[in-house]
C-alpha cells in the first residue's frame, strides 16, 4: 500500500510540474506601419511630393536639406510605371533644390524622394508666373488624412491631388465637411487611383461656392498621399496634412494685406473646446480666442485684427485637431500647416530656393525662458556663410530675412524647444511653408 | 514509388503506425497482458494525446519515434538469453531499435533506458537496466551526424519546441484509468498503471519545457515517453478485469471503472480516421504556393519568404518583431527543410531586412530581398499591414494568402554577366551564359570548391564549367556513413542471434 501511495505521489507531483510549466510567450504583435493617421512630420527616409508641377509656364524645385552624407533618388511614377529616377548626393549639413524640369516636364508630375540616411527632409516650391507655393513633402502614409482650409467661393480653385506612388492600386472614399455640415458628394466616394499614378480631383466643380471646406479621406485598399492645392487669382497654395494634435503652433500666419484665418477640423466623434494664443515680437498679447469645433465638423476662425503687425498663433484644444492657416488677399494666397510640436532643431527645405522672392524664416517661442536659435544657410555645397544666430525672448515670434541669394534650405536649432516656418514673397504671389523637426 | 515522395511517405507513415501497434501488442505481451489489453493499449499509443500532439505538430519523425518506442523497449523487456551467441543478438537488436528511435527523435534514444529504471524504482526488477545500458551504448553512434550538425553544445536548446498543451478531455479518460487501476488494481496492474503514469507524467513534463526555453528535441522525446506510458495505462486498466477475483466490492467497481476510462481513452483512435491522415496536418503549403513554380522563369521559381505567426508556417520558423518568418525554396518545402539550422550571418543579414521592411523603413524591400534569391513574399496573416507603403513588389491576386512578387530580378544565383544559374538541388548549373565567378545567395562555405571566395555572408564562385558542386560535409558523410555500418552490422548479429535467444 505504501509504495501505491508513494506512486501516486510521484505521478501527481509531476503532473503538478508539468501543469504549471510556462508556455513559450508568442512574439507580441506590433504595427509596422503607420495606418491610421499620419504621424508629426519628422525627418525620415522618405518623403512624398504629392504636388508637383513642371510645363512651360511652372517650375517645381524639389529640395532636399540633410544634416549628414546622404544619397538621394526623386523618383517620378507616371501612368503605372517609373518614368524617371533622378540621383543626388548630398554631403550635410547641405541643402539642393532641383529643378524638375531638368528631369521631366510633363506637367503634374508628383515624385517620391528617398533618402540613404537620416536625418534629411524634402519640400517643394512650385513657381509660376504670379504664382508661388510651398509645403513640405510628408513621410509618413496613413489610412486616413484630414485636410481643412479649402474655399471654392468667389471663383477660388480648389483642388485635391490624391498621388498613390505604390504599386498597389488605391480605392479612397472622399468627405467632404463645409459650412453646410457634411456634404456626400457620389463622385467622391470610392474612387480609383491606379497604382504609380495619381488623380487630381476638382472639388470648386464637385462643391463650389463653399466658404470653407474640409475634406477627411478614408482609404479603403492601398494608400495615397493627398495634398490640397488653392488656386486665388494667378497664385497658389499647397498643404497637406501632417496630422491631429491638441497643440499647434504656427509662426506664420500673416504677412502685409493678406487676411488670415485659422482653418480647424475635427473628425472625431466629439466637439473640441480650443484656446488660440498670439504672440508677436514684442510678447504675449493677453488677449485669447476661444471656440468649439464639433464632433466631424470644421471651422474657419479669422484672425484679422488680432494685432498690429505680424503675429503667430498657438492652439490648445481638449482634444485633436487638424489644422491649417490660411492667408488671403484679393489675388493671393499661402497656407501652411502648423507644427504640431516643438523641436530644439529644424530643417527647412525650399527655404530660399526661389531666388526671385524674398523669403523670412520665422521663429516662435512659446516659452518663458529666451533661446538663441543658430541658422545655417545652405546650399548643395553645404554652409553659404558661417552660421549666424538670433536671440528669441520667451514669448515672442521673430522674423529673419533671409538676404542671402543661392540658398536653397535652412537648418535653425537652438538650445530649447521652439517653432519655425518660412514664407517667401515674389511680386504679388505668396507661400507659406512649415519646418520638419528632427526628432531625437 | 520511391519516386513519388507523396506516395512514399504516405506508404511509409501507414506503415510505422502498423509497427507501432505491433509493437505495443508484444511489450504488452511481454509484460504479460492479455489481448484486450494488448489491442486497447496498441490503439491508445496512436490515439493518445501525446502522440494526436506530435501529429498536429507536423513532427514526422517524432511520429515515427512513438512506432519504434514500444520494439525498443520491449527489447530490453525480454528474458535474458542464456546463451552467449543469444546473448550477442539480444544485445545487438535492442541497440538496434534504440538506434532507430534515436534516428527519429534523438533523446529519445535514452527512453528505454530511462524507462527500465523508472520501473525498477516503483517496483521493478534492475535486471533490464543492465541490459538497456549497453542497448544505449551500441545506439549512440546512430546519432553521430545529428550530433555533429546541431554540436553537442546545442542538443537541449536545438529548434523550435513543441509546447504540450492538450485540452482537458484528451487526457482525462488517461487519467481517470490511471487512478481507477491504481485503486482497484491487484499488484501487477498497479505495477504497470504506475510505470505507465509515471512515463506520461514525465513525458509530459518534457513536453511543456518549450517555455523554458528547452528546444525541440527534448520536448519530442517527452511526448514519444507519454505516448507509450499512456498505452501501459490503458493495458493495465483493461487487464484489470482479469485480476479481480473475488476482490471487495470496491475494488471491483474501480476496476471496472478503469476499464470503461481504458476503453474511453483507447476508442480516441477513431479521432484519426475521419481525416484520413492519422492525426497529420493537411498539407496547407502544397497548392497555395503553386503559384511560383508555374510563374518561375526558365531559372527557376526562386525563393518563397513566408510571413506570419509562428505554427501558420510550414516547419520550424524565425522570429522577428512580432512575427515569425521563413524561407523555402519556390519549389515548394520538403520535410527535409522542416528543420533550420543554426542562424548564421545570412540569417543575421536576412533577419535584418525583414525587420527594416516591417517597421516601414525599407521601402524598397524587392532590392532588399533579391540578394537573398527571394522573388516572393507570402503573408499567412492579413492583419499584417507590411508592404502597403513600398515600391518595388507586386501583389498577385486571387492567391489565398497575400502575396507579393519581387519586381527586381532575383534569382538565387547569377553569373557575372548577369545570367541567372538554375538551383538543382543543391548544386547550380548555368541557365544562361554561365559566365563565371557567379554569386550565390546561401550562407558562405567552403565547399562550393576551390574557385570560392566569401562575398560578404554569401558566396563567389570562380573558375569554369556550367555547374557548380556544394561539396557537402565530409565529416558528416563519414559518421553517416559510419552509423549506417554499426546499423547493419547490428542487424545482421540481431538475426543471426535470434537462434540463441531464450
Amino acid at each position: 500500500m505504501i509504495r501505491r501511495i508513494l506512486v501516486i505521489a510521484l505521478i501527481s507531483a509531476t503532473v503538478v510540474a508539468a501543469s504549471l510549466a510556462p508556455a513559450p510567450q508568442p512574439p507580441q504583435p506590433t504595427v509596422p506601419v503607420a495606418t491610421t493617421a499620419p504621424g508629426p512630420v519628422t525627418a525620415q527616409a522618405l518623403s512624398t511630393c504629392a504636388w508637383v508641377l513642371a510645363d512651360d509656364a511652372h517650375e517645381t524645385f524639389v529640395s532636399i536639406v540633410t544634416s549628414l552624407e546622404v544619397d538621394v533618388a526623386l523618383t517620378f511614377p507616371v501612368a503605372g510605371e517609373i518614368r524617371e529616377t533622378y540621383p543626388e548626393s548630398l554631403t550635410g549639413p547641405a541643402a539642393s533644390a532641383i529643378p524638375v524640369s531638368r528631369v521631366l516636364s510633363l506637367g503634374v508630375t508628383p515624385t517620391v524622394v528617398e533618402f540613404s540616411d537620416g536625418p534629411a527632409a524634402a519640400g517643394v516650391v512650385v513657381m509660376g508666373e504670379g504664382s508661388l507655393a510651398a509645403d513640405v513633402c510628408p513621410p509618413s502614409s496613413s489610412k486616413v488624412w484630414v485636410l481643412p482650409g479649402g474655399s471654392t467661393v468667389s471663383e477660388r480653385g480648389l483642388d485635391l491631388q490624391l498621388f498613390n506612388p505604390f504599386p498597389e492600386d488605391a480605392l479612397v472614399t472622399v468627405e467632404p465637411v463645409s459650412e453646410e455640415g457634411f456634404e456626400p458628394v457620389a463622385e467622391l466616394e470610392r474612387i480609383a487611383v491606379p497604382g504609380r499614378a495619381w488623380r487630381t480631383i476638382p472639388l470648386h466643380e464637385l462643391l463650389p461656392f463653399r466658404q470653407s471646406l474640409s475634406v477627411t479621406l478614408r482609404t479603403e485598399q492601398g494608400l495615397v498621399i493627398p495634398a490640397m492645392i488653392q488656386t486665388v487669382g494667378s497664385d497658389q497654395a499647397i498643404w497637406t496634412d501632417v496630422g491631429r494634435s491638441e497643440v499647434w503652433e504656427f509662426p506664420v500666419v500673416s504677412i502685409g494685406d493678406v487676411v488670415p484665418s485659422l482653418a480647424l477640423a475635427n473628425d472625431g466623434a466629439l466637439d473640441v473646446a480650443y484656446v488660440l494664443d498670439f504672440f508677436t515680437d514684442q510678447g504675449p498679447l493677453e488677449a485669447t480666442l476661444e471656440g468649439t469645433v464639433p464632433a466631424k465638423s470644421q471651422v474657419r476662425v479669422p484672425l484679422t485684427g488680432t494685432a498690429d503687425g505680424p503675429f503667430a498663433v498657438r492652439l490648445r484644444a481638449e482634444g485633436p485637431l487638424a489644422a491649417v492657416a490660411v492667408g488671403e488677399a484679393e489675388s493671393r494666397v499661402a497656407a501652411t500647416t502648423g507644427a504640431p510640436l516643438t523641436s530644439t532643431r529644424w530643417l527647412l527645405p525650399g527655404a530660399g530656393a526661389d531666388s526671385a522672392a524674398g523669403h523670412a524664416v520665422w521663429l516662435l517661442n512659446t516659452g518663458v525662458e529666451q533661446i538663441t536659435a543658430t541658422y545655417q544657410l545652405l546650399d548643395a555645397n553645404g554652409l553659404v556663410e558661417q552660421a549666424r544666430k538670433l536671440a528669441v525672448p520667451g514669448g515672442t515670434v521673430k522674423r529673419l530675412e533671409l538676404d542671402q541669394v543661392g540658398i536653397s534650405g535652412v537648418i535653425v536649432e537652438a538650445g530649447g524647444a521652439f517653432s519655425v516656418a518660412w514664407s517667401a514673397e515674389a511680386g504679388t504671389a505668396l507661400a507659406f511653408s512649415s519646418g520638419v523637426p528632427i526628432g531625437d | 514509388m520511391l519516386s513519388d515522395q507523396q506516395l512514399a511517405m504516405a506508404l511509409l507513415t501507414v506503415g510505422f503506425a502498423f509497427f507501432g501497434l505491433v509493437g505495443t501488442a508484444r511489450l504488452l505481451r511481454t509484460l504479460g497482458a492479455g489481448s484486450p489489453a494488448r489491442y486497447a493499449a496498441a490503439a491508445a499509443l496512436l490515439g493518445g494525446p501525446a502522440t494526436r500532439a506530435l501529429a498536429a505538430a507536423g513532427d514526422w519523425p517524432g511520429f515515427m519515434a512513438v512506432a519504434v518506442a514500444p520494439w525498443a523497449m520491449a527489447s530490453v523487456l525480454k528474458a535474458w538469453p542464456s546463451t552467449w551467441r543469444g546473448r550477442i543478438g539480444y544485445l545487438a537488436r535492442a541497440g538496434f531499435l534504440t538506434g532507430v528511435l534515436g534516428a527519429m527523435a534523438p533523446v529519445a534514444i535514452l527512453l528505454p533506458l530511462a524507462a527500465v529504471i523508472l520501473r525498477a524504482v516503483i517496483g521493478g526488477t534492475w535486471s533490464p537496466v543492465l541490459r538497456a545500458l549497453p542497448a544505449a551504448g551500441l545506439a549512440l553512434p546512430f546519432l553521430l551526424p545529428w550530433i555533429n550538425w546541431v554540436s553537442v553544445s546545442n542538443i537541449l536548446e536545438q529548434g523550435t519546441g513543441i509546447y504540450f498543451a492538450p485540452s482537458v478531455w484528451a487526457v482525462a479518460g488517461v487519467a481517470l484509468a490511471a487512478v481507477l487501476t491504481l485503486l482497484g488494481g491487484d499488484g501487477e496492474a498497479v505495477m504497470l498503471a504506475g510505470w505507465g503514469g509515471a512515463l506520461a507524467a514525465g513525458g509530459a513534463l518534457l513536453g511543456r519545457t518549450a517555455g523554458l526555453g528547452v528546444g525541440r528535441e527534448p520536448g519530442v522525446a517527452g511526448l514519444v515517453m507519454m505516448a507509450v506510458g499512456t498505452a501501459l495505462i490503458v493495458g493495465a486498466a483493461v487487464d484489470v478485469t482479469t485480476r479481480l477475483g473475488d476482490a471487495a466490492l470496491i475494488r471491483r467497481v474501480a476496476g471496472w471503472g478503469a476499464v470503461v476510462a481504458g476503453v474511453v481513452a483507447a476508442a480516441a483512435v477513431v479521432l484519426l480516421v475521419p481525416a484520413g491522415r492519422l492525426g497529420l496536418p493537411e498539407d496547407r503549403y502544397g497548392t497555395q504556393l503553386d503559384f511560383a513554380a508555374a510563374r518561375a522563369d526558365a531559372h527557376g521559381p526562386d525563393r518563397i519568404l513566408i510571413v506570419g505567426p509562428a505554427d501558420e508556417l510550414p516547419g520550424e520558423s524565425r522570429e522577428s518583431t512580432g512575427f515569425s518568418y521563413r524561407v523555402v525554396p519556390g519549389s515548394g518545402p520538403l520535410l527535409a527543410e522542416a528543420w533550420l539550422a543554426r542562424p548564421r550571418e545570412g540569417d543575421a543579414a536576412l533577419e535584418a531586412v525583414v525587420g527594416a521592411i516591417a517597421s516601414g523603413e525599407d521601402v524598397r524591400p524587392g532590392s532588399s530581398l533579391a540578394p537573398f534569391g527571394i522573388r516572393w513574399v507570402v503573408f499567412t496573416d492579413d492583419s499584417f499591414p507590411a508592404l502597403e507603403s513600398q515600391f518595388d513588389m507586386d501583389q498577385l491576386p486571387g492567391l489565398e494568402y497575400t502575396t507579393f512578387e519581387n519586381e527586381v530580378f532575383s534569382p538565387r544565383a547569377v553569373g557575372a554577366d548577369g545570367s541567372p544559374w538554375r538551383w538543382d538541388r543543391p548544386d547550380y548549373v548555368a541557365s544562361g551564359g554561365g559566365v563565371r565567378p557567379v554569386y550565390i545567395s546561401e550562407n558562405q562555405d567552403p565547399r562550393w570548391g576551390e574557385e570560392w571566395l566569401a562575398a560578404g555572408w554569401a558566396n563567389q564562385v570562380g573558375g569554369a564549367g556550367d555547374r557548380i558542386s556544394f561539396g557537402g560535409n565530409p565529416v558528416n558523410r563519414r559518421l553517416a556513413m559510419l552509423a549506417a555500418a554499426v546499423a547493419a552490422l547490428l542487424a545482421v548479429a540481431g538475426i543471426v542471434g535470434r537462434e540463441g535467444t531464450g
